[in-house]
């Protein structure tokens, strides 16, 4: 098979996936057509390109297919697993065959260097966890945005008592809830490494539950450092959004009960 | 027996429509949220409260209070503080709610017959505890409720 | 009167099809992002944004590209907004798959989707945007605001670096040394489990 970078070949690679997306003009795709009658390495390409596309439909199905979700474990789509299973053959097949026969590694490093989370780390959280099936929506789960603004002890205190309380309600009854913790002004505390007595606590939370988010302001870090000259060293795992203000009216417009703690 | 069925038909219709017309619900819907305070502070909350039922009417407004964490200090100062006390008497002839925390009971080690005004122990809606006053609060929001912090 | 019926229902109309959008837009979103919370949010705002313009839209049949290039926008605001002071692994990918539960089926969704979310943002965005959406490539283009030059090679990169990762993945699932380059091809072919 050629390599498609060859400059001698009549059609580039850009040519072929217009045609797979019945995006070539039709003189085009006439000539197109010709050649692939005679031209069996064409054709196997046309074929892959077709089987890549079918392969990303395949992993997201239909909205309309897609089953209800059975407490924490879907149900799957209506699709032959042996269908598939040769279709990924076939596809393996085809490519281990053109990967010896043009050498590709240097395209094959180029991919591997674009942000690619390791294979192996995401086996290793493999075990234990339960299957999620692309559920059509995910409005189900109560939202809920508490959001911090004091730094006085007492009032801390019992923010993060209720929002154990809150947590383990939620688990309690088997149900998801998304909860946010925003804060700023004097808020900002509970979040601070250097000031908060809740390093560890916050720290086991945020291991012990999914959907739980701490949020710091970037003007009230902005402000802090202006006015009293402090950098402020965040706990890990804190997500800083732009203006803490602004989230809460997204949030708001979004549908998200909120509580002032 | 036609008419038998007639009449059947015209008492159910009769029933569904009274039901209807309890099971309304009403127009206004608003939760105070009380997680703090002192004394004076939670006078001026109940007064104010007071007030929202006044300017609407207590037939149309479903209003409830949730206390959780430092705001049960609330109706453990009602209970020496006979002001209080009668307010919150008041607002409860008016239909006011008074919800209370059981992670805050349990967290703070009371009793809510014993350290808390006049709460109703009942398990379930009728009675005045909710396993999370957080929980509780963002419920009420998720039915409609508006969210007041005073 | 009639006329504000009429417009009253024409706004209702407009917002019950905005509404039936939200799966289809939640499979993009969650194709771009592989975390569902995430997915549901951007979802949500875009739906909320679309209905704030909705009375200023002419035809809500002719909304479909448009309302994807919200989606688009509220993906991008997303992530200039927020960081993390942690690199937090936030892939729901590796909560899907158990080992010993896993068909074949489930086995070839699941490296997909790993695939997918190796790809660069844009790539990953022509790639669902053409293949889920059927969009055509001048669509694309519109929705991601982009040349139309830029969507085919975006789109060729994105659809060979699948080819490439597929047959990666397999090799690493098998847990057996990759054959060196220019071997006979008959001596290592993989066996599909």
């Amino acid at each position: 098979m050629k390599d498609p970078d060859d400059p001698r070949r009549e059609f580039s690679a850009e040519h072929l996936n217009a045609f797979v997306d019945e995006q070539l003009a039709p003189e085009e795709k006439s000539r197109l057509l010709l050649s692939l009658n005679s031209n069996e390495a064409l054709s196997r390409e046309v074929c892959e390109l077709r089987k890549v596309r079918d392969l990303v439909r395949l992993a997201y199905p239909e909205p309309s297919a897609v089953g209800l979700r059975d407490g924490r474990h879907g149900r799957r789509s209506g699709f032959s697993a042996s269908a598939l299973a040769a279709t990924l053959a076939t596809l393996t097949f085809g490519m281990t065959l053109g990967w010896f026969l043009h050498t590709r590694v240097a395209d094959i490093d180029q991919v591997s260097q674009d942000n690619i989370p390791d294979a192996t780390a995401a086996g290793r959280h493999l075990a234990g966890k339960p299957v999620v099936t692309l559920a059509a929506t995910a409005h189900n789960p109560p939202r809920i945005i508490l959001h911090v603004t004091e730094s006085d002890p007492k009032q801390l205190a019992e923010m993060m008592n209720d929002l154990e309380g809150l947590l383990r309600h939620y688990k309690a009854q088997n149900q998801s809830v998304r909860v946010e913790v925003v804060t700023n002004g004097d808020g900002l505390a509970l979040l601070r490494a250097d000031v908060t007595p809740y390093t560890r606590r916050i720290a086991r939370l945020q291991e012990q539950y999914d959907n739980l988010s701490f949020v710091a302001c970037q003007n009230t870090l902005d402000r802090l450092t202006k006015e009293k000259g402090i950098t402020a060293r965040l706990l890990p795992g804190v997500v800083i959004i732009d203006s803490g203000v602004a989230q809460l009216m997204r949030r708001q417009n979004q549908g998200w009960a909120y509580i002032q703690v | 027996m036609k008419k038998f069925l007639a009449i059947l038909t015209a008492v159910l219709a009769i029933g569904a429509l009274q039901g209807n017309a309890l099971a309304a619900d009403k127009q206004h819907k608003v939760v105070y949220h009380v997680n703090g305070g002192d004394e004076k502070q939670h006078m001026a909350t109940l007064r104010n409260i007071d007030n929202h039922i006044n300017a609407v009417g207590k037939d149309k407004l479903d209003l409830r209070v949730v206390m959780h964490g430092n705001g049960l200090d609330l109706l453990q100062s009602a209970q020496k503080n006979k002001a209080l006390a009668s307010k919150i008497d008041e607002l409860k002839l008016k239909g006011v709610g008074f919800k209370v925390c059981e992670n805050t009971l349990r967290a703070k080690k009371l009793d809510a017959k014993k350290d808390l005004y006049d709460v109703n122990v009942k398990k379930g809606p009728e009675g005045d505890i909710v396993p999370s006053g957080v929980a509780e609060i963002a419920i009420l929001q998720n039915k409609g409720f508006a969210y007041i912090k005073p | 009167m009639h006329s504000i019926l009429n417009f009253f229902s024409r706004s209702r109309e407009a917002r019950q099809h905005l509404e039936m959008q939200r799966a289809r837009l939640y499979r993009i979103a969650y194709a771009w992002t592989h975390q569902p919370a995430l997915a549901d949010d951007l979802v949500q705002e875009t739906l909320t944004k679309a209905m704030q313009k909705t009375d200023q839209l002419r035809d809500p049949a002719a909304s479909g590209a448009w309302l994807y290039s919200i989606l688009t926008n509220c993906f991008r605001d997303h992530f200039r907004r927020q960081r993390e002071t942690d690199d937090v692994d936030n892939l729901d990918l590796a909560h899907e798959w158990t080992p010993e539960r896993a068909t074949s089926q489930q086995e070839v969704v699941h490296q997909v989707r790993l695939a997918i979310a190796k790809l660069p943002a844009g790539q990953r965005q022509v790639v669902t945007l053409v293949d889920l959406e059927g969009f055509s490539y001048i669509e694309a283009a519109q929705i991601l605001d982009v040349p139309i030059g830029t969507i085919m090679s975006r789109l060729c990169r994105a659809r060979q670096a699948l080819k490439d990762l597929l047959s990666l993945l397999r090799h690493q699932e098998s847990h057996t040394d990759t054959a060196p380059a220019g071997a006979a091809p008959g001596t290592h072919l993989r066996r599909v489990k």
